[in-house]
């Protein structure tokens, strides 16, 4: 068996174990309150705080479910900016949770670069980190063997970039520290293997020359 | 009473008792998918009326701060949010019972992809398994298994804990063995 799907399927079983214990709290009184899962799970919180009730989900699954249903209610606000039309047939595709988990990230990428060009103002999840742009279109199918990340960000001159990429079973294919230029050839060795159509997930880190630091969303482009 | 079902688009002429800011529809179909997605079998048949319920505070708390310039359509996602949990975890008080009660299955139900009990229940065995192998990591690697495992990629679990990329992957990578190996010794079927 493919090792990648064999990893893929054992993490998905776990995940769903995981989510499978839907156990009364064993300490109310200890959970904490709903907005301050919600906050975590947004990043607002102190990093401190967010590890005690991180810590508190691995051991109350009721806490845990609460998380879980603080990151599907975060993710559509994300999604919501997206076409009808796309989003349907977006929709269609998807399979199973993980699927649908990747897709709502997508569309949360989609959803920011949709609406930089559009004059309305909605609210962003990540809406000031979405200041590194890809210049390739969302869910770009590239060439193997000019599989080129491209993208662009503000004060470029003098910047450097952190990018990282991966499949969406977590398993890092290329990265690359303290690039000068907007881009990242990723080697065809590390794409194969890969079916065509297998989506790859990236992310840029940009230390810009003012001293400031800028993240991208996770960008998606697909192996053709 | 405005009651999303109750609630329709304006048409010319006459004004919706709320702006678009307060679209109730688009909310409550967002909370069904969620709760959906994630809450166990025991509480289908009470979803309509936790949300129901998360947004008849949700209106209200729309009613009292209305004017406020702070006011987004995102403070009403969270409020949302407050009012299912509460509602959810009054639900869990009600029907409390002891952890260890095999009964206690028909009650907790997990949100499984088939009605398959023996599958649910083994499912349910490696749950237990895996809270209890996740106690024994060391803590920055139990931090990233446990959002590893409640579905975040590894760059969220980055961004959620502050560590950088690297960092995160490398926690996962190494969480993710020790959890195995944990597993393994309890003589846990992955």
């Amino acid at each position: 068996m493919n090792p990648m799907k064999r990893d893929e399927g054992e993490l998905a079983k776990l995940r769903r174990a995981f989510g499978s214990l839907s156990q009364p709290a064993a300490e109310p009184a200890a959970c904490p309150a709903p907005e301050k899962i919600w906050n975590a799970v947004r990043g607002e919180l102190p990093p401190a705080e967010t590890r005690e009730i991180v810590t508190h989900t691995a051991a109350c699954a009721a806490c845990a479910e609460d998380w879980r249903l603080a990151v599907a209610l975060q993710r559509p606000e994300t999604a919501r900016v997206i076409p009808a039309a796309e989003r349907f047939s977006a929709g269609r595709r998807l399979r199973n949770w993980g699927l649908a988990a990747a897709a709502a990230l997508a569309f949360a990428v989609v959803g920011v670069q949709w609406a930089r060009h559009a004059s309305q103002d909605p609210i962003y999840r990540e809406g000031e980190q979405a200041a590194v742009r890809s210049l390739l279109t969302e869910g770009q199918a590239l060439p193997r063997e000019q599989f080129l990340l491209r993208w662009e960000a503000p004060e470029a001159a003098g910047a450097t970039y952190d990018v990282e990429v991966s499949t969406e079973d977590l398993r890092v294919l290329a990265s690359g520290d303290d690039l000068r230029e907007p881009r990242l050839q990723v080697p065809a060795s590390a794409l194969a293997g890969l079916p065509p159509g297998t989506r790859i997930l990236w992310k840029v880190d940009a230390e810009l020359p003012q001293g400031g630091h800028v993240s991208s969303p996770t960008f998606v482009t697909t192996v053709q | 009473m405005v009651t999303p079902d109750t609630q329709k688009p304006s048409s010319p002429g006459t004004v919706s008792p709320f702006p678009g800011e307060l679209d109730l529809i688009a909310l409550r179909d967002d909370l069904k998918r969620a709760v959906a997605q994630t809450c166990p079998r025991w509480m289908s048949d009470r979803s309509e009326d936790i949300i129901q319920v998360a947004l008849m505070r949700v209106v209200e708390i729309y009613r009292k701060r209305e004017g406020n310039a702070e006011f987004s359509s995102f403070y009403l996602r969270k409020a949302a949010y407050s009012a299912v949990i509460d509602e959810i975890r009054r639900l869990r008080r009600r029907q409390e019972v002891p952890l260890e009660d095999e009964n206690s299955e028909t009650r907790y139900d997990p949100p499984a992809d088939g009605p398959d009990p023996e599958r649910a229940t083994a499912s349910r065995e490696v749950g237990r398994a895996i809270q209890d192998c996740l106690g024994k990591l060391v803590s920055p690697r139990r931090l990233a298994v446990t959002l590893n495992l409640q579905g975040h990629s590894v760059p969220e679990v980055g961004r959620l804990m502050s560590w950088s990329t690297k960092k995160a992957e490398n926690l996962v990578y190494r969480g993710m063995a020790d959890l195995r190996g944990c597993l393994d010794g309890k003589g846990v079927v992955r």
